[in-house]
């Protein structure tokens, strides 16, 4: 697992470049100095952890955790978004009545530092643009995001930043149904990782019934065919409880 | 002996009387304040800030009028007579407090319709403001200027009020002229490309691009995108400089006003002759 805890000794540094992401971590008497900065591709590969010396990061946004005396660990982990996804897909879906498929998309998380078991901060590791979904009046503030909507679990690539969504729809209506955009409700899914260190949520379960085109969405813990639930990595910030579940009945528009 | 006098004066006659209302006046300071302090912890939850603050008022000021029924009472006044002179006497207030009793009936209906609550920022014809508090005769704002501004209630409930506030995003309606000699399409991929790329404007509701007519000199273009209510200026600041940049970036040419000059003054006779 490339998270977990970061310890360094007095005055030590710590680089770490994870995709679009670069932050390093100055270890100072008193605190601890995070500098972070984010590039414009959400699909770099780029992979550096715990390199052992302080880089300079161009346009970084520069935050200093203090304390009373610095701690000689603080622990980095994987967080799920704080806010749903509106997912596109990059070219429509048309799923034929009586059919089910699953869709593997994946999501930028974040990064959590904490220490002692208390939140110090989050760092999104990409910029992620906002969009709006539902109603003008009572919507939803959403990050858009796109996806390939890959049916192929083998095909979809590797990244280890971005943690994988199983979305199951299932076609009981008596017509073919145009899949072009959906609500991902990323704050309710739990973070797993299997023994490789590859990161994947709860799944989505979409039932589309008829006769007026209902949608019936459920969050399906645990494991996948292709995913097997080694380590629990975050609890879901919130739950879906029964008034969020009617509101998704707009999961599709 | 002195003793004896005041334990006489307080038992028996004015002095039992005056001991009396004192400690009806007493109880019914405590009984408003306790009232007041009881409403606003059990209803805390349940009603708004404006709702809170007027029921709290109602049962202090309640209590007041009932302590004051009381306290004359005891002190052996005529309440039907002097009922009787009230009404007498609530005409004539009537007619010299109408603006006061219009804000007054104004104030109740804004509380019951809460065009806005406390912390939004609304806009009453050229005065905009933060909602400080919502009373009976008036709301008070304060600008964005930090000025503190008393507005009568009778003269918003006649005013057309916009609630800035009141919903999560808001639109930016950017209005551009470029020249006549510009593709317009191209202007309209420069736009959206300005949109996508900036990070305060929101995916969805997708940018308008509307060609709105011909100007004087040039096609007048509004460009709407959306943005979220918390740091929309400086959305509208950023999406104008990004818009400014793309256009030079593209060579596209903000129409600027233009006016002809002529020196063959026989050449323009003809012109308009013919």
């Amino acid at each position: 697992m490339w998270w977990g805890d970061i310890a360094l000794a007095p005055d030590a540094a710590t680089f770490w470049h994870i995709g679009p992401l670069q932050f390093s971590l100055q270890r100072r008497p008193r605190s601890w100095n995070l500098e972070h900065a984010r590039s414009r591709d959400s699909e770099s590969m780029d992979f550096e952890i715990g390199v052992p010396e302080l880089r300079e990061i161009p346009n970084a946004t520069s935050l200093r955790l203090q304390f009373t005396n610095s701690p000689d660990s603080l622990k980095l982990k994987p967080a799920s978004s704080d806010r749903p996804f509106v997912i596109r897909t990059e070219a429509p879906v048309l799923l034929a009545a009586g059919q089910e498929v699953c869709f593997y998309v994946s999501t930028v998380m974040r990064l959590a530092l904490s220490h002692g078991g208390t939140l110090l901060t989050e760092i999104p590791i990409f910029d992620l643009k906002d969009t709006w979904f539902g109603a003008i009046i009572d919507g939803e503030l959403c990050y858009a995001s796109t996806t390939s909507a890959r049916a192929d679990f083998s095909a979809l690539p590797v990244r280890p930043y971005r943690p994988v969504t199983p979305v199951t729809v299932i076609n009981n209506t008596s017509k073919s149904l145009l899949l072009d955009k959906f609500k991902l409700p990323a704050p309710s899914l739990s973070l797993y990782s299997n023994a490789a260190g590859r990161l994947f949520t709860d799944g989505v379960h979409v039932v589309f019934r008829a006769p007026q085109n209902d949608v019936e969405v459920s969050v399906t813990r645990g494991t996948n065919e292709h995913l097997s639930r080694d380590i629990d990595v975050a609890p879901p910030r919130q739950l879906i409880n029964r008034l969020q579940t009617f509101t998704m009945g707009s999961f599709f528009k | 002996m002195s003793l004896d006098l005041i334990r006489e004066f307080l038992t028996t006659g004015s002095g039992a009387v005056i001991l009396r209302s004192l400690v009806i006046l007493l109880l019914g300071l405590i009984l408003a304040r306790a009232g007041g302090a009881l409403v606003g912890n059990v209803m805390a939850r349940r009603m708004s800030a404006q709702g809170l603050f007027l029921l709290r008022r109602v049962v202090v000021y309640g209590i007041w009028i009932l302590t004051a029924i009381s306290i004359m009472r005891e002190l052996g006044f005529k309440l039907h007579a002097l009922l009787g002179a009230a009404g007498v006497l609530t005409v004539a207030i009537g007619f010299a407090s109408q603006t006061s009793a219009s804000n007054l009936i104004s104030g109740l209906f804004l509380v019951a319709e809460q065009p806005f609550r406390i912390g939004d920022t609304i806009r009453i014809g050229d005065l905009t403001g933060e909602v400080l508090t919502i009373d009976l005769l008036s709301v008070k704002l304060r600008t964005p200027d930090n000025l503190f501004v008393r507005v009568p209630n009778e003269s918003i409930i006649k005013s057309n009020v916009t609630t800035i506030t009141r919903f999560p995003i808001r639109r930016h309606d950017l209005k551009l002229r470029v020249s006549f000699q510009e593709d317009l399409p191209m202007v309209r991929d420069c736009l959206m490309r300005v949109a996508a790329e900036n990070p305060g404007c929101l995916a969805e509701p997708l940018p308008l691009f509307i060609v709105q007519g011909f100007g004087d000199s040039g096609v007048d273009i509004q460009f709407s995108t959306w943005a979220r209510r918390e740091g929309f200026f400086e959305f509208r600041n950023s999406i104008a400089g990004d818009v400014l940049a793309a256009f030079r970036k593209d060579g596209i040419e903000v129409a600027l006003p233009q006016l002809r000059l002529s020196d063959d003054v026989a050449a323009d006779v003809d012109a308009i002759k013919a």
